[in-house]
């Protein structure tokens, strides 16, 4: 619905991606980045991403979009949005969260970080190598000689499921 | 979730890397990441961790005992850790026997890790105190710091240099020690003191020390009287029963002030004095801009 006291033009965006797509975003969406709003302050409306791809930037201005509109009655709705935005691929993931640092946008990289790490939480080092397919390049010796050093923290029961 | 395709996890930045590793709440699920692979070896040591150990009261020898091992223990390999940004240990039951103990942590905190945060958390019976150590009185690192239970005697010139926020809790102070300890601290901003006794005059001439809190003042007998000077004080708190009467004799630059305290000089016929005394309390709150009175105050006077 217009609304007929908003004679202002919003301030818009160009947000250029590393596989030139082009995105038009407003201004007040896209400085939830710090390194949007760096650019916006030294008066560019025009901002190349070369290290973000056009998969990730569209979901992440989804998610800015969302977070831009946050009130005090969708916390909700965002909790969900949140949760669905996180449910993917590692391959996703590891994209988002690469993109999501170069745009320094922290309240993502947390989420994505934390994302992350609680498949790390718990398990034994066997697990977490076959949950991220790390191939490990020690010798026997040299894993038996770095358990011994920290034998400690390498006491207990760990969680060895892979889900 | 899938995996799609190979190792793409250590593939990513290692600044990212140490960030999904800084969620990890538990400081050894950090360390295990070590045997991953050799690209995830020294990962943890760069990875900002808190470390805390805390020993509940009703505990016997032996659970004493071993919580003292088994502290020494993890200290041991967080040693080469290079970010361990908060230690906190709360030992509840400190007697002579454990000063060795106490000081190894000491040390750990301020000359081996260099810490921004401490709390050394003690409790102690009696009058007995943990004597801080002399090398603890030099460390550029800290800048939160708590001493529960610690007598504090230095005996060259005070060096926390970083030092923002003190707070020393449950101590019998002797006249002067403050002033050589502020004298130590130049970017100190906010200092709490919390149930300590000794001493009758504090003053206060950092000039970034914008902030005191004062809870609990007095055991009775001998401390009849606080006198402080703190021209640069912003921000005043008194908290908690007092037990002398305080004197604000410097309170230049005060713009807040709470006192949710009551004076309690012990005997039920010193009402008159108390009440006298908080009317000269809270003369030197006349022109402050804010002011928070407490029930007791507002009980006084209705």
């Amino acid at each position: 619905m217009a609304s007929t006291t908003e004679t202002k033009q919003k301030k818009m965006l160009i947000l250029k991606s590393a596989d030139n797509d082009e995105f038009e975003i407003e201004e007040s969406v896209g400085v939830q980045s710090e390194t949007i709003k760096n650019l916006v302050e030294d008066g560019f409306t025009f901002v190349p991403l070369p290290n973000v791809y056009t998969k990730a930037l569209i979901k992440i201005i989804d998610y800015l979009k969302k977070h831009a509109n946050k009130t005090d009655s969708n916390d909700e709705e965002i909790k969900t949005f949140d949760k669905d935005f996180v449910n993917t691929t590692f391959d996703d993931l590891f994209e988002l969260v690469s993109a999501a640092n170069y745009l320094h946008i922290s309240c993502l990289m947390n989420m994505l970080c934390q994302t992350i790490a609680d498949r790390i939480k718990d398990k034994s080092p066997e697990a977490v190598r076959k949950i991220f397919h790390i191939n490990c390049d020690y010798t026997p010796e040299e894993e038996a000689k770095i358990r011994k050093a920290n034998a400690q923290a390498f006491e207990g029961q760990f969680d060895e499921s892979l889900d | 979730m899938a995996v799609d395709g190979g190792d793409r996890l250590s593939d990513l930045p290692e600044s990212i890397l140490l960030y999904i590793l800084s969620m990890l709440s538990d400081g050894k699920e950090v360390v295990r990441t070590s045997v991953l692979s050799k690209r995830w070896r020294f990962l943890w040591k760069s990875v900002p961790v808190s470390l805390s150990f805390s020993l509940p009261v009703d505990r016997s020898e032996n659970e004493v005992l071993d919580f003292v091992s088994s502290t020494h223990r993890e200290l041991h390999y967080w040693r080469s850790c290079q970010k361990v940004e908060k230690f906190w240990v709360f030992f509840c039951i400190f007697e002579d026997k454990f000063v060795k103990d106490v000081d190894l942590w000491v040390y750990f905190a301020t000359q081996l890790a260099n810490v921004e945060e401490f709390v050394l958390g003690l409790f102690c019976l009696n009058e007995q105190r943990y004597e801080f150590p002399q090398f603890g009185y030099k460390n550029t690192s800290l800048r939160n710091l708590v001493l529960q239970c610690c007598a504090l005697n230095p005996s060259g010139s005070v060096n926390w240099s970083s030092l923002v926020t003190l707070s020393i809790r449950e101590l019998k102070l002797t006249e002067g020690v403050m002033e050589k300890v502020l004298s130590g601290c130049p970017n100190l901003e906010c200092l709490q003191l919390d149930y300590f006794w000794g001493i009758h005059r504090i003053e206060i001439s950092n000039a970034k020390l914008r902030k005191l809190i004062i809870i609990n003042y007095g055991t009775g007998v001998n401390d009849v009287l606080l006198e402080i000077f703190a021209p640069y004080v912003q921000t005043l708190q008194l908290i908690g029963p007092c037990h002398g009467e305080i004197c604000l004799r410097n309170v230049a630059s005060l713009v807040t002030a709470a006192f949710y305290s009551e004076f309690d000089f012990g005997g039920g016929d010193e009402f008159q004095k108390e009440s006298s005394c908080l009317k000269q309390l809270l003369r030197s709150f006349a022109r402050v801009e804010n002011l928070e009175l407490g029930p007791w105050c507002i009980e006084v006077y209705s």
